[in-house]
């Protein structure tokens, strides 16, 4: 095994496959920043050009590019509030208050570290779980996976947010949009109003998008002036700056490797996808962090945590995807086209006869973050001082760009004006009245995914699959989690007061 | 963050978003298609009217504000009334003009209108972001840019470099970047098989 690492490595830095590497990394990166592009278009993008190499050069390109999407997008979200990726959502949370705060350096450097390490940890993870995952993917039935996602949005709702109802309301909401169009198994239209755009159902793309960034755009717009109202905004010291922000990742080691397990877990789950790592990562590091009270307002491992999950999550991904064929995201479920298109069969042939091929994968994984990363480190400090521009100029070039990523997915109007829709509720119920966008979020992504698991849970084995050992063992984590903000809501009254009979101050 | 009254109204509003949510619930075809609409939808309107009964709890806030606040705060809202009519009047305009009339024009009126910029300033941010996204977007993605459904500009340069408008106009409009390359990379790979 470490022969053939070795291999894998040496046939990285060989010309063409390092180039083709280098190729995928500045292509992530560039479709990362801007908003609504991701790992698909990426793809769209590079297939055409893979299929005249060989194999090896193929698959580099098209990992190292999905492997750095999120880094680029990351800095967009922490610089002015723009997930550049639906993945990027949870670093807005903080990483934008943090720039507001004019340490948007301090910020875009933790969330390069922070992603350059994690995806480091999920290759690590990815070369030591290869020989072992086997019968951890295939515990995971329909019923578990079903429990699992319920068991995903309630740690979201509890450790993330301060009010649980508001967030368990706005993740009864996000079920609700995610369950818009044809049901999966009948084919029954559900909650179209008579609009056939409504049939195949919201995108991911308009309502993140409408959601964090548009509502973002107005509020700026009403405010005016600057996004970044401290800082100088000079060139050399956003580099300092960027080098703390690095420091800072290292300070929150555990955070960290946290964070970063977290990722890989969720990844080797197919299809619960990098928004829920980035989310969950985000809930337990404010329930984690001594200053939860911070989070949402510029705590920093608000920013570390989610884009440590984000990066780490492919090396879990890829997992399933090379062991058994399970594709665990879109991107891979292309990935495994492409190995068909080379004659390549996912499963225990990965592992013996195309075991450099599936090593040099982990390493394009670990490569191109730190490459991604270094680039990113060499970008950012030009970018940190557009945040002094006037938001009169910022302001409109955001828009069109992020309305035009809304309508990049289906080249659809309608998408717009779902964007408008949703950058109305955003700003209103989550900006202005608290209510926590988290839940809605990994609810919307995750909602059809998860009837489709219950209805074949009850198919196979009835009303009560939930008592099947993983599954009970799944069942009793999520009624101790939402028993959890009861025991700490008693919790807080006996000591407040505990210490009104001292005449202390209430907590 | 937001005054009472401003919350009430949210409030409200989820509360009927999930009320027409599940008066909708009736009218689905399929029995099995109903049961986790129906357990969603029940637990959110619950929980709902208890935000509600809170909210409507809670005293009025507004009351206690001086005139300055309260004139701040209509200016405030006034502010963001304008931005929200000019992304209405945007999304309006892609519709009926396409992205490449609808984009400069567009800027020019937010920036000259809205934030009260010069007309040098204006016409060059438009200019600026023009050029990108025909560059960018219109060149390099091949995004059908040029569709509106008054005006097909003919500053479609994905069309005009493919040539693909002339075939088959419509199916085209509704193919995204993945299929086409998916299908040209069959189409190459067949090709280097034969």
């Amino acid at each position: 095994m470490l022969e053939a690492a070795g291999t894998a490595l040496a046939s990285i830095f060989t010309g063409q496959h390092f180039a083709m590497m280098m190729l995928g990394v500045i292509t992530g990166l560039v479709l990362g920043i801007i908003p609504g592009l991701g790992g698909y278009v990426g793809v769209a993008l590079l297939l055409p050009i893979v299929l005249y190499m060989d194999p090896t050069s193929a698959l580099v390109t098209i990992l190292a590019m999905h492997a750095v999407v999120t880094t680029g997008g990351s800095v967009t979200a922490v610089l002015f509030g723009v997930p550049g990726t639906g993945q990027n959502v949870a670093t807005v949370f903080d990483g934008f208050p943090l720039n507001q705060q004019g340490k948007g350096a301090l910020a875009t450097g933790a969330a390069i570290s922070a992603s350059a390490l994690g995806g480091l940890i999920g290759a690590v993870v990815l070369f030591a779980l290869i020989p072992v995952v086997r019968p951890l993917v295939m515990a995971f039935g329909t019923g578990e996976f079903f429990l699992m996602v319920m068991l995903g949005i309630a740690c979201v709702v509890v450790m993330a947010t301060e009010t649980p109802v508001k967030g368990f309301i706005m993740a009864g909401l996000g079920f609700l949009v995610s369950l818009i169009g044809q049901d999966v198994a009948t084919g029954a239209p559900r909650f179209v109003f008579g609009l056939n755009y409504l049939w195949d159902g919201l995108k991911l793309n308009p309502v993140v998008l409408g959601q964090v960034a548009i509502s973002e755009m107005v509020l700026m717009a009403a405010a005016g002036g600057t996004i970044a109202t401290a800082g100088s905004g000079k060139v050399r010291l956003a580099q300092r700056e960027l080098f703390e922000g690095f420091l800072a990742v290292l300070r929150h080691w555990m955070l960290l490797i946290k964070s970063s397990i977290i990722g890989v877990v969720v990844g080797i789950i197919p299809g619960l996808g990098g928004e829920a790592a980035t989310l969950i990562a985000y809930g337990a590091a404010k329930q984690g962090s001594r200053e939860s009270e911070k989070f949402g307002t510029g705590a920093i491992e608000g920013v570390i945590a989610p884009e440590a999950a984000n990066n780490s999550k492919e090396g879990g991904v890829l997992l399933p995807t090379l062991a058994f064929g399970v594709a665990g995201s879109g991107v891979m479920a292309i990935l495994l086209g492409v190995f068909i298109i080379f004659g390549i069969t996912p499963g225990k042939q990965m592992l013996t006869d195309y075991l450099p091929l599936t090593m040099s994968m982990a390493w394009t994984v670990a490569l191109a973050n730190v490459f991604g990363a270094a680039i990113m480190f060499m970008i950012a400090s030009y970018l940190v001082p557009l945040t002094r521009l006037p938001v009169a100029i910022l302001m409109p070039v955001i828009t069109i760009l992020i309305m035009i990523g809304s309508y990049s997915t289906y080249y659809s109007v309608s998408d717009l004006v779902t964007t408008l829709v949703f950058a109305a509720f955003g700003c209103y119920a989550w900006k202005k009245c608290g209510y926590p966008i988290a839940p809605f979020i990994l609810a919307f992504i995750l909602g059809e995914e998860a009837e489709r698991n219950f209805r074949v849970a009850i198919a196979t084995h009835g009303p009560l699959f939930f008592l099947r050992p993983i599954s009970l063992v799944l069942l009793i984590l999520l009624v101790l989690l939402l028993a959890y903000p009861i025991l700490r809501r008693g919790r807080k009254v006996s000591r407040s007061s505990a210490g009104a009979k001292e005449g202390g101050m209430s907590v | 963050m937001s005054s009472t009254a401003e919350k009430r109204v949210v409030v409200m509003a989820l509360l009927g978003t999930v009320v027409v949510f599940l008066l909708d619930i009736p009218t689905i075809e399929v029995s099995s298609s109903r049961i986790l609409p129906l357990i969603i939808g029940s637990a959110t309107l619950v929980l709902l009217v208890v935000q509600a009964i809170a909210e409507f709890r809670a005293p009025l806030t507004e009351q206690s504000t001086g005139t300055d606040r309260a004139v701040r705060r209509i200016s405030n809202v006034t502010r963001e009334s304008g931005v929200w009519l000019w992304l209405i009047l945007t999304v309006a305009c892609i519709y009926l003009l396409s992205f490449v009339v609808t984009v400069p024009v567009s800027i020019i009126a937010i920036s000259r209108l809205y934030f009260r910029r010069s007309w040098r300033e204006s016409l060059l941010l438009a200019l600026f972001i023009w050029v990108v996204m025909m560059l960018v977007f219109g060149l390099w993605l091949e995004m059908p840019l040029g569709r509106g459904i008054l005006l097909n500009s003919h500053l479609d340069l994905a069309s005009m470099r493919n040539g693909l408008d002339s075939r088959c106009p419509a199916a085209i409009s509704k193919v995204g970047v993945w299929d086409k390359a998916i299908a040209r990379s069959f189409q190459v790979k067949c090709n280097r098989t034969l």
